[in-house]
């Protein structure tokens, strides 16, 4: 059993404090500070949820007698991990949760840390890169090598199939060479392991694991291997860790979250917080998602926006629906903004212009203004339904390149790690990265390392140091002075001496073709300038800047306004699979007719985002929407519920 | 690079509210303060994190983590030591290291020390040492690790077990890692010089050869080891030098010692603080020449074994080397962390590479740390002597303009019950100028108040109406107007602040104050007569016959109080007789006074009393 302190109103009030003039006296907040045993929390746009979260480890810390048992915190992304473990260090006795025993991290981490890596070593298998993209150019490259690939018709099909090969988990590996093919997960239209194709893709996984290529979603099926062949694992892990909490649960689904309710289902406090209603999907390859007990512990109150803006996002809680509370001090803006096919360019000015009339001017630096969308990216088919995407309001929106096709090559590791380096960002990331290139290069040239040490990201350095010249500083100097903090990664006239250079400090002879050459030849991807990298996503309208994106982009965020804009949401051709965002959910969102969105794909994915985004906003909200998909009716309705309706087709 | 700031918290005497926070400059540092002000513990920081070299490393007990005032041990604590100014080698070297700070890359060194109760009684202590500012990076090890040791030296220092020959002695390693020392490791060229290493293996060759040698060696193989060893494993005795193996075994053979003089074959032993300075030399010698460590340099005491002139003379040394390095010099410059309770050692510092620690804080009197104006650093720099140094170490300051002052208040105050020694005060004599230049160094930039409490003495230097005599063109205080003396007195006051507080004297001077005072013109009379002397009289003549002239000059008509005062002050004016010896001859007097503390400090001018009570905290 877990100790903890009993909750009285002077504990609440120091918390509160210390945790930074917070208040946690309300009856649900108190409820999930006190629980040790499994339970789900259903917690609003805003209300705070990271703060709890960090509050309750602040009480936990109070008690917390144990070193060999700790509590386990586990988010989806590694910026919900970064707030968490700010937050806490922040504070001095429940910093104690940022290191052993505990563990605070992502999924992906916690699956690898305790269980996928530990077994890939005692199989004694190589890992060299686990990496979705990475994977991806490898395989492509590998198996239009293959015989079977020169025979099968589409061949796009099997280049597609072969970038997201993953092996399936119910197989049984033994300590050895890696077999000469692996079983993997099947795919729509993807032929079996029974057919020559299929074999040659089984092949293909093979090849890549013995080379020490995985993608994420692998370790998750290596996990579940390993505790299906190995149950005392499960055991462990309870003993270790008796509480653990999964913070953004909703986005957690599909074989992930299957793994955790196996370790965590029994024996231990397994509580989940998220909010059900902003289940974002990346992709179609979702599986089962989170769904929070009936009794799931309800946070109501947002901290974020006022009751208008809680009252329309109220009735967007399709998936669970929830009443939020919002805050009394806080009025809002909201806007309707209609357009047809020759206004469309004048949707954008218009909410610049909303926003230069509802604040007072100067803007301060910090204000936040951002136009999203349900689908932001350029798109290709042509004709059915307009608008398809955010380009079609504003034409120079160009999202962050798409990967590319070689972003393993050292041309690509370097800028990316010179990127890092004018950004400011952690030198340990950039090193990382410097790192990474560096092992590949010299194990596609199959360096001779002292006593035959394979060389890995960990050991470049001690390796480079190891002949006793202090070639590993040759080599961090012409990397800090030509790669950092030059401009070798984008000069292709350049990069070319700098990699002889390179190979010849290190003691690598280039032959005249192969994987080496490849390996270090200039990559001339995304080329648009040094810190570009070929997105543009921040515009100036009439002296407001907005930033514009998808609204996964907000997901996470509070900004200060928000614009959303219609466009399609498409998930297959079928007509439940397709829909306007906004013309979709608008009625209901306004409280005309009772339409049952939760019975449509298309309409379930197109409130969630509509609630999304419509929760990022702390005082402006508006939405743009063709004026062909309102009704007389429903801007009647708006009007009532003080919203302002702008038309600007005749402006 | 060097350390910009050491910071510590729970560590020793430094708390988790109150921890250390010490910046530092390139170049010379100086930590000044009393005992236990928490100089050694700001050290200790430093060398618990960056390790030292040499072979004397520490491992943190718990004795190391703070004691609250309520008598608790912390449980856990940091040490932070952070570097600037990383030169483009050192941040492409130690980059995954860094933080990056808007673009400058600092390098935070940090040690995390936790105690754990062990079961049974006891605690374990147990270190991290990490990078980053919350000790949240890298773990610090391989090259980092000993790039970052600091040259350390510890007061008294067994300089000369140091620098004999030995395994793994000091001198060793300082040879070994000098510059010139690489080629003397490999055998010379054709035709060359022979190298160290030449020179030794010939010695050794004609040790081998030599038949004492050989003697010995057959006798001890043929007469004892050859029983004792198995048939298949024969052990055989070598006698030689032992230098056949490393070039490391050589050196170890190496001692270095001050020259004997010419006709000396005997080892000379020369005091153990030549040693000291002997041994300071290699150190810096190694620390300069070589590219592969932090040019960090700690000392603790260095004036043990020293005698003031070459404090001095040693300061001086380590102000050149930690100066920036010129143009065409091919050094690093060093930067140097030194403690020190010397005054000698105090005065011989540029004052803004000074660093004050009272009761576990910090002061750096760098340029615009503290009030002093820019001159006022070239003042102190010419007129802050050793006699003045002693102003650092004080608990409380009087500082005085004259040699009366400053022998007459330890008397006075020890009469009134609060004697300066007691209490940590000090009186610093500063003659006419500059009192506040000197007062300044106790008065922060940022109106922080030092808990040092400072007493000013200004004279007030008006003289009375009756002293026109002896002023003659001076202007007398009835010759001043109202606003006048205001203005006058605010001068003396202007300033004041923080624990600075001016106490000018009632009228003119402090013994022309003592004069106008009916409880003590006696004394004072008496004092001026026993230092002029009288040709054929006893102490006890010169003593009555004072006494008498007082109350004749007393019984006289229309005299005033001023002009009596003024008729005693007039030898001291003219300087008949000397105020040092009046000063000394008063002070004899008062001590001999029956008085206690209550009715002799009923006697005194208000001011001196409260300036005393003042510097003594009261």
């Amino acid at each position: 059993m877990i100790a903890r302190p009993i909750l009285t109103d002077e504990l609440l009030r120091q918390l509160g404090e210390e945790i930074g003039q917070c208040d946690f006296t309300s009856e649900h907040q108190k409820e999930f500070l006190a629980r040790v045993d499994s339970c789900d929390v259903q917690a609003a746009p805003g209300n705070g949820k990271t703060t709890l979260l960090v509050a309750k480890l602040a009480l936990l810390s109070r008690t917390w007698a144990s070193r060999r048992q700790g509590v386990c915190v586990i988010s989806h992304t590694n910026a919900a991990r970064r707030e968490v473990e700010n937050r806490l260090s922040d504070h001095s006795r429940a910093a104690a949760f940022l290191s052993y025993p505990h563990f605070i991290g992502t999924v992906t981490a916690f699956i690898d840390q305790f269980i996928a890596l530990p077994y890939l070593r005692g199989l004694g298998w190589p890992i060299r890169r686990i990496d979705d993209d990475v994977f991806a150019a490898v395989a492509t490259a590998r198996i239009q090598e293959k015989a079977a690939y020169r025979a099968y018709q589409q061949k796009h099909r099997l280049d597609g199939w072969s970038a997201i090969l993953e092996v399936s988990s119910d197989q049984h590996w033994e300590p050895g060479p890696v077999p000469d093919r692996l079983e993997v997960k099947h795919r729509p239209g993807q032929p079996g392991g029974h057919t020559r194709t299929g074999a040659a893709l089984e092949q293909l996984k093979s090849e890549l694991a013995r080379d020490g290529f995985y993608r994420f979603g692998d370790m998750t099926a290596i996990a579940v291997q390993a505790i299906a062949r190995f149950p005392v694992i499960i055991e462990r892990l309870r003993d270790r860790f008796p509480l653990v909490i999964l913070d953004e649960a909703q986005d957690t689904r599909g074989e992930q979250l299957r793994l955790l309710t196996t370790l965590f289902g029994e024996r231990v406090g397994f509580q989940k917080l998220g909010d059900q209603n902003q289940t974002l999907y990346e992709d179609d390859e979702g599986g089962d998602g989170w769904h929070p007990a009936a009794d799931a512990i309800p946070l109501n109150e947002t901290r974020r926006f006022g009751a208008e803006i809680a009252a329309f996002a109220s009735r967007l809680t399709v998936r669970r629906p929830q009443e939020i509370a919002g805050r009394a001090d806080m009025p809002s803006r909201r806007t309707l903004l209609l357009f047809d096919r020759h206004s469309i360019a004048r949707v954008l000015p218009m909410f610049a212009e909303e926003i230069r009339g509802y604040y007072p001017q100067p803007l301060p630096a910090e204000h936040e203004a951002w136009v999203v969308a349900s689908r932001h990216k350029l798109h290709r088919q042509p004709g059915g339904s307009w608008p398809k995407s955010l380009t079609d309001y504003h034409p120079e929106y160009r999202a962050a390149a798409d990967r590319g096709r070689r972003p393993g090559c050292l041309c690509s590791v370097m800028r990316k790690a010179a990127l890092k380096y004018s950004a400011h960002d952690d030198p340990r990331e950039v090193m990382n990265l410097v790192e990474q290139g560096l092992a590949e290069l010299m194990r596609i040239s199959e360096y001779a390392a002292a006593m035959n040490q394979r060389v890995h990201a960990g050991n470049v350095w001690r390796v480079l140091a190891g002949d006793g010249k202090r070639t590993d500083l040759v080599v961090r100097s012409m990397i800090y002075g030509q790669v950092l903090q030059g401009v070798v990664t984008w000069d292709q006239t350049l990069w070319g001496p700098f990699v002889n250079a390179l190979a010849a400090s290190i003691g690598i002879a280039v032959p005249d073709q192969g994987a080496l050459v490849d390996f270090l030849s200039f990559n001339e991807e995304g080329i648009v300038q040094p810190g570009g990298g070929g997105a543009r996503t921040s515009f100036m309208f009439g002296g407001i800047q907005l930033s514009l994106g998808s609204i996964h982009s907000v997901k996470g965020r509070t900004v200060d306004s928000i614009l959303i804009v219609e466009t399609e949401v498409f998930k297959g051709s079928a007509a439940n699979r397709k829909a306007m965002d906004l013309a979709a959910v608008l009625p209901q969102a306004f409280g005309i007719g009772d339409i049952d969105l939760d019975g449509n794909e298309a309409h379930l994915s197109a409130a969630t985002n509509v609630f999304v985004g419509a929760t990022r906003a702390k005082s402006l909200l508006a939405l743009g929407v063709r004026k062909e998909a309102v009704t007389a009716d429903l801007i009647e309705r708006a009007r009532e519920q003080g919203w302002n309706v702008r038309d600007v087709t005749g402006a | 690079m060097y350390i910009a700031e050491i910071f510590a918290s729970g560590f020793r005497c430094f708390s988790e509210s109150a921890p250390l926070s010490l910046p530092l400059k390139r170049g010379l540092n100086v930590l000044v303060g009393p005992n236990d002000a928490g100089k050694s513990a700001a050290i200790d920081a430093v060398r618990f994190t960056l390790w030292t070299r040499g072979d004397d490393y520490q491992r943190l007990e718990a004795g190391d983590f703070h004691v609250t005032a309520d008598g608790q041990r912390e449980t856990s604590l940091l040490i932070r030591c952070s570097f600037d100014g990383l030169t483009g080698a050192e941040q492409s070297r130690f980059m995954e290291w860094c933080t990056n700070e808007s673009g400058t890359l600092r390098l935070h060194i940090c040690l995390r020390g936790t105690l754990r109760p062990l079961q049974g009684g006891g605690f374990a202590a147990l270190t991290q040492y990490r990078a980053g500012k919350d000790a949240d990076g890298m773990p610090i090890e391989g090259d980092l690790r000993e790039y970052l040791r600091a040259t350390y030296l510890r007061p008294l220092r067994d300089a000369e077990r140091e620098l004999r020959p030995g395994r793994r002695s000091r001198l060793s390693k300082i040879l070994g890692a000098l510059p010139g020392m690489d080629v003397q490791a490999k055998p010379a060229g054709d035709g060359a010089q022979p190298t160290l290493l030449d020179t030794m293996r010939a010695a050794e060759q004609a040790f081998e050869v030599n038949a004492g040698i050989r003697a010995v060696e057959s006798d001890v193989n043929t007469k004892f080891l050859g029983d004792l060893s198995f048939a298949d494993d024969p052990l055989k005795a070598k006698l030689g030098l032992g230098t056949k193996g490393s070039f490391d075994q050589l050196l170890e053979r190496l001692e270095l010692q001050l020259d004997a003089p010419p006709d000396h074959i005997e080892r000379l032993n020369r005091g153990l603080g030549y040693n000291n300075l002997l041994f300071m030399a290699a150190e810096l010698l190694l620390l300069q020449s070589h590219s592969d460590q932090v040019p960090l340099l700690l000392v603790e005491e260095p004036e043990a074994h020293l005698h003031p002139q070459h404090q001095t003379l040693f300061m001086q040394v380590l102000e050149e080397k930690t100066a920036p390095s010129g143009a065409n010099e091919q050094r690093q410059q060093v930067q140097a962390l030194i403690s020190t309770h010397s005054p000698t050692l105090a005065a011989g510092v540029q004052l803004d590479a000074m660093i004050m620690m009272i009761w576990h804080r910090t002061y750096s009197l760098a340029r615009g740390r503290t009030r002093l104006e820019s001159d006022d650093y070239d003042f102190l720099r010419r007129f802050l002597d050793a006699t003045k140094a002693n102003l650092f170490f004080a608990r409380g300051l009087l500082i005085v303009e004259g040699d009366a002052e400053n022998i007459l208040l330890p008397a006075i105050a020890r009469k009134i019950g609060r004697p300066l020694s007691k209490h940590g005060v000090s009186i610093v004599k500063v003659g006419h100028r500059g009192l506040f230049r000197y007062s300044r160094i106790m008065q922060r930039a940022d109106g922080a108040a030092m808990p040092v409490r400072v007493a000013l003495l200004p004279d007030r230097d008006i003289p009375p109406d009756a002293a026109k005599v002896l002023v003659l063109d001076r202007l007398t205080e009835s010759e001043w107007t109202a606003e006048g003396i205001a203005a006058h007195i605010a001068t003396l006051r202007r300033d004041e602040g923080g624990s600075v507080v001016a106490f000018p004297s009632a009228q003119w001077t402090l013994e022309f104050d003592l004069c106008r005072n009916p409880d003590l013109a006696n004394e004072v009379h008496t004092a001026i007569c026993l230092a002029k002397g009288a040709a054929q009289r006893t102490r006890q003549q010169i003593v009555d016959d004072a006494n008498a002239e007082l109350n004749g000059w007393r019984a006289l008509p229309d005299q005033s109080i001023d002009s009596i005062a003024v008729k005693i002050f007039e030898p001291l004016h003219k300087k008949r007789v000397s105020k040092a010896e009046v000063a000394e001859q008063l002070a004899a007097l008062i001590d001999g006074l029956p008085d206690d503390a209550a009715r002799f400090r009923g006697k005194l001018p208000a001011y001196i009393v409260s300036a005393i009570d003042h510097a003594t905290g009261v």
